[in-house]
């Protein structure tokens, strides 16, 4: 046997030597073949003594050798690096349907994210969002809005009163969101488009009245204002909040800050409620010209419509909430519901 | 107002369908809240007792009765039951309104299929001393509502206060007359009495200013007080009125399709014969109708007798003045009261009745003595009788004449955004009664119908026409305006940011009821000198727990904490952007008017109960004062706040040695700490409760006057840090080491880029009562390495300056 033969021998009769082999193992066995002085590199040395026309054949022959055994050592050494690894992960792998490290979800309440809903929609079409006080005087809270003393329609607010200074207009909590027209109708001129939302309070408590309930109104005033524009613009609103389907009605009826005056009804099933008829949803009209006079506004030189309507119920039937209750009462396992409300 | 469709078809020919009609009557603002046939009773037809035979030793009669198709065998057990009859009978197989299902019987051994009614039975009165005897007349067979008229359709409709025409049901049928174009039979129209048997003989006086305008009084002599028609009987039955007697229906009957209340004395018990409409004077006395013995005060407006109050005007009759069955002659009544006066007077005596409704609405000053005709004319005609001399007294109070409004065509275009012709304007308007008084080019001048005391200027009317047009025909127009750049204003935009960057550390936003209880705010230890202490109370409030107006927001919080608890909630994590209402808060609007009372925006937040990052080790810990402020901090650093925390101001309510007042950029805003153990206990509360309250206004102005965060330069060569190890007494705050070091002048080099807390450590090696406050300060250039020497000789400066300072030292 030629040395090239024996050295092609005893690497194959390593083969199983091999399969088994660790790092250090293929390490030797590198070393032992494929080192300087390893047994492949002694191969060379014999090149000298062979005739010229077999050389190149023979150093081929070598060169083929060295190749085969570097690229399987290479191979085997691969093998067990990535099994090693594999190991390493396997025996790292952690229970990922346990929750992360963080604190239960933060919520805002329905009725303040419907407000926040609301209050975006009308900056959308141009309303300007005015302020106004909860406690204010009868003047401001009634009389301003055409309802003097002993109005009848003041039997329809039940009105909590406040101890008061002796010798000043009786202070209350304001029973709707109306005092805001005459306070806003003071701070500004017309024109204006103006939107306020707030709390209002009655003498009134059951599974559907609380005696804190939110609302919101509306006031335009321009020059040639009309119940069209009105009801245009009560379409939109309806439309944005409820769809395109909505089907809306307007119903006379009266309010003494507005003359005409109409109650928005819209039909159930077209906004998704499986019940037949209407529901009212609030009230609208155009100003009536003593309340523009009340707020120091010339009524042969603007006119203009308001409206308003309440938020509870609207946040009620959006999340199927059924006791008012609930809403002012702090309970985390009712807040903590209201998910996504961004 | 409750109304009945036979009453309505009284007054107006009527082939609607109930649901037509609901519609005609909400589309002119007469909203119908519901309406449901009445008196149907499907199965009761009228029979025919064609044998009858008293079972003996009992009350029992065996019948057979004709049902127009068959005899049925029946068992009865009224008295007044016999052969040849006409009666009420209840078939197999129907169910009376009381609920009672007729089934085929034996009683006593005898079949019996059906039932013959009473009134009651048939819930058509009171009455079950014999079954009903019908007209003779009837044909056997036919339903019996059918046959006898009592089926009719009531309608409850929600009359609004600007209405008192829709009390009545003429008024209700005026609406449907001109929206039918259909004639109105108007009951007041054409009536025609007898001659008056002679002059007046009860002589009237009406003091002036007492709250009677116009009063129209008659004697009626010799009346015969039996029941009412059946008719009249069948229309009041149906709005709910039991029949009294002919006299009480006749005046209620006016009054339901009039609108306008009468009241029917009985003369022989008016002592000395004379009525005296006056002001009650102190300490008179009245016993109502109801039976309560009522004290008058001065000037209680009252329809006296020679002796005294027998009526409170307007409101209700006296018990001993009214007629009964032996009355034979009467005073009727027919009045005017001013509204606000019967306002006031039904309220005071809470007397509230069927006519103070419609006076407190106005009723017609013009019609006072043709109701009073309409009214006597029925009672003539029903009960009999004579009339003397009508008495038609008017005070110089009682409105003149009707009013007019002149009424510009432009502004009814300019309002409704619509043109409506002239001729429609003018069949509106004199449907609903005005009278056309005057014209010009520009306008009309309108002369309003005493029933709508509603209609006062231009507008009004303008709201008639578009009501009357139908608001489902005006167009629908967009109003043009200006381009505007429009925001929300601060307040709304920054308390939106503040309260999403609260909950999104995990709290859940609240909505507290701006009501409360004096006795929540008086577990918080407040000293009864503070002004927060006694809180705003309502005059009028529904209970206790709501009577006041809440003065600190944590008193809402603290309340929904115990509530979460006690539903074994323990883990609470609330905050709310609500209000404080107190007279030592600054009003808002008071360039506008003064109330007193201060209304103040309040960011609250409660932590309280478990509180783990990590779910599922199966360890719970509590949520701790870091946790709870390291919310508030996260939030307030977020928002580009850096808070500080100083040792002013104690609350009473907080643990005395964990509470600090929170301030930004030198802004005191409010507190932090942990709720004082005794109120902790005293609310049953089990874990510690960590809370913050701060002023919302304030926190929003900083917000919106912060200038917009500005870029540093950063370089990329390296720095390095020295630490500082001083050491204080463990009462101060460790933020006031750093705070000194940055105070320093020498810390102010260039190359300081930043001086932070590293530890705090109490133990071995620090004196007792002292800790130690490592700092690390970190430098760092922009443009250059910094070299040792000029690191150490900053840090050396800061060293002395910090061991100059009192009660710092180094170690």
């Amino acid at each position: 046997m030629n040395p090239l033969d024996e050295v092609r021998s005893a690497w194959a009769s390593l083969a199983s030597e091999i399969n088994a082999a660790g790092e250090q193992q293929l390490a030797e066995l590198r070393s032992r073949f494929l080192g300087k002085k390893g047994e492949i590199s002694g191969l060379m040395r014999h090149l000298g003594a062979l005739p010229a026309d077999e050389k190149p054949t023979y150093g081929a022959a070598v060169q083929a050798l060295r190749q085969m055994v570097e690229s399987t050592l290479d191979r085997f050494q691969e093998q067990l690096r990535s099994g090693a690894l594999q190991a390493r992960l396997e025996n790292e792998r952690l229970d990922l349907s346990l929750s992360g490290d963080r604190s239960e979800p933060g919520t805002l309440h329905p009725l303040l994210a419907l407000r926040d809903e609301i209050l975006d929609l009308f900056v959308g079409m141009g309303f300007e969002i005015a302020d106004a006080p909860e406690i204010d005087t009868e003047w401001f809270n009634f009389s301003a809005l055409n309802m003097p003393d002993d109005h009848p329609a003041r039997d329809m607010q039940d009105t909590f009163f406040l101890e008061k200074d002796s010798g000043k207009d009786s202070v209350v909590l304001r029973t709707h969101t109306s005092n805001y027209q005459i306070h806003a109708m003071r701070d500004r001129k017309p024109p204006f488009r103006l939107l306020h939302c707030g709390q209002v309070y009655r003498c009134d408590a059951d599974a559907t009245h609380a005696p804190m309930f939110c609302q919101v109104e509306g006031l335009v005033l321009d020059q040639g204002i009309s119940f069209a524009h009105l009801k245009a613009t009560i379409y939109t609103m309806v439309r944005a909040l409820y769809g395109q389907g909505a089907i809306l009605r307007f119903r006379p009826s009266f309010f003494p800050f507005t003359e005409p005056s109409a109650e928005m009804d819209v039909d159930c099933r077209s906004v998704g409620l499986d019940r037949d008829g209407w529901m009212e949803i609030g009230g609208c009209g155009m100003v009536n010209p003593n309340v523009l006079v009340n707020g120091g506004i010339d009524p042969e030189s603007f006119q203009g419509f308001a409206f308003g309507f309440g938020l509870d119920r609207m946040a009620m039937l959006r999340h199927g909430i059924k006791d008012i209750g609930l809403l002012t009462a702090g309970d985390m396992r009712f807040l903590r519901q209201f998910t996504g409300l961004a | 107002m409750k109304a009945s469709l036979n009453w309505l078809k009284r007054l107006v020919d009527l082939t609607e369908t109930p649901s037509e009609i609901e519609a005609h009557l909400t589309a002119v603002g007469l909203e119908v809240e519901e309406w449901c046939a009445v008196h149907e009773l499907p199965g009761v037809v009228v029979g025919e007792v064609r044998r009858c035979e008293k079972v003996e030793g009992t009350k029992l009669s065996q019948c057979v009765v004709w049902d127009g198709a068959n005899e049925l065998p029946l068992v009865c057990g009224a008295p007044n039951v016999r052969a040849g009859l006409k009666v009420a009978l209840a078939t197999v197989g129907c169910v009376l309104p009381g609920g009672l299902e007729i089934k085929p019987a034996k009683i006593r051994g005898m079949e019996s299929q059906g039932m013959l009614c009473a009134d009651d039975e048939l819930g058509l009165g009171e009455g079950h001393e014999g079954i009903l005897e019908l007209d003779p007349a009837l044909r056997a067979g036919e339903a019996f509502s059918k046959a006898t008229g009592i089926a009719d359709v009531l309608f409850e409709i929600n009359v609004t206060p600007n209405r008192p025409d829709g009390t009545g049901h003429l008024g209700l049928a005026r609406e449907l007359a001109l929206r039918l174009g259909r004639p109105l039979r108007n009951p007041l129209e054409g009536v025609n009495l007898p001659a008056a048997s002679g002059p007046a003989t009860v002589p009237v006086s009406i003091e002036a200013g007492c709250g009677c305008t116009r009063y129209v009084g008659r004697s009626i002599r010799g009346v015969k007080d039996g029941p009412s028609p059946a008719w009249m009987q069948n229309l009041l039955r149906t709005v709910g009125l039991r029949s009294i007697s002919a006299l009480v229906d006749i005046t209620n009957f006016v009054l339901l399709e009039i609108g306008q209340p009468l009241h029917a004395f009985d003369l022989a018990k008016l002592r000395g014969g004379q009525v005296n409409v006056r002001g009650a004077k102190t300490g008179e006395t009245l016993t109502v109708l109801d039976g309560r013995n009522l004290t008058l005060q001065a000037g209680d407006l009252v329809i006296c007798d020679a002796q005294g109050p027998q009526c409170l005007g307007g409101v209700m009759g006296g018990a001993d003045s009214g007629v009964s069955a032996a009355t034979t002659d009467i005073f009727l009544e027919t009045a005017r009261f001013v509204p606000a006066s019967v306002r006031f007077l039904a309220r005071r005596t809470q007397c509230a009745s069927d006519s103070s409704y419609r006076f407190e609405r106005g009723v017609d000053p013009f019609s006072t003595r043709a109701v009073s005709d309409y009214a006597t004319s029925l009672i003539l005609a029903i009960c009999g009788g004579t009339s003397e001399d009508v008495q038609d007294l008017s005070t110089s109070e009682h409105p003149a004449g009707k009013s007019r409004v002149r009424l510009r065509h432009s502004r009814i275009a300019s309002l409704l955004g619509m043109d409506v012709p002239a001729s429609t304007v003018q069949q509106l308007l004199t449907g609903i009664g005005c009278r056309e008084v005057a014209t010009d080019a520009e306008s009309v001048t309108w002369e309003l119908p005493g029933w709508r005391p509603d209609i006062f200027g231009e507008a009004d009317l303008v709201e008639e026409i578009a009501r009357l047009v139908g608001y489902d025909n005006i167009p629908t127009a967009f109003p043009s305006f200006p381009v505007a750049a429009v925001r929300l204003p601060a307040k709304e935009k920054w308390t939106r940011r503040i309260r999403r960057a609260f909950a999104s550390r995990g709290l859940a936003e609240t909505l507290s009821m701006r009501l409360a209880a004096q006795a929540d705010q008086d577990r918080l230890r407040l000293d009864p000198a503070d002004p927060r202490a006694k809180l705003v109370a309502l005059v009028n409030p529904l209970s206790d727990e709501t009577a006041c107006l809440p003065r600190l927001a944590i008193a809402n919080l603290l309340k929904a904490a115990v509530r979460n608890v006690r539903r074994q909630e323990r883990s609470v994590r609330l905050f709310e952007c609500g209000k404080v209402f107190g007279r030592d808060l600054p009003e808002s609007f008071a360039n506008h008017r003064t109330t007193g009372i201060g209304e103040a925006g309040r960011l609250a937040g409660l932590v309280t109960g478990p509180w783990s990052d990590r779910s599922w080790t199966g360890a719970e810990t509590d949520s701790d004062l870091w946790k709870a402020k390291g919310v508030l901090e996260g939030a307030l650093l977020e928002l580009g706040l850096v808070p500080a925390y100083s040792q002013g101001a104690r609350e009473p309510f907080l643990h005395d040695g964990r509470q600090a007042r929170v301030s930004v950029g030198g802004r005191e805003l409010g507190y932090f700490g942990e709720i004082h153990p005794l109120v902790q206990e005293d609310l049953g509360l089990k874990t510690p409760v960590h809370v913050w309250e701060l002023d919302l206004d304030a926190l929003v102005a900083l917000l919106d006057g912060a200038s917009a965060a500005q870029s540093v330069r950063i370089g990329d060569f390296p720095g390095t840090s020295r630490e500082l190890n001083a050491v204080v007494d463990r009462l101060r705050h460790a933020s006031e080491v750093v705070d000194s070091v940055c105070a320093l002048e020498v810390a102010k080099n260039d190359l300081v880029e930043s001086v932070k807390l590293v530890s705090v450590y109490e133990g071995a090696g620090v004196p007792q009562g002292h800790k130690a406050v490592l700092v690390r300060v970190s430098y760092r250039s922009a443009d250059r390495t910094p070299t040792d020497t000029e690191v150490n000789a900053i840090q050396d400066g800061i060293r002395q300056g910090i061991s100059s300072l009192a009660g710092f030292a180094l170690k």
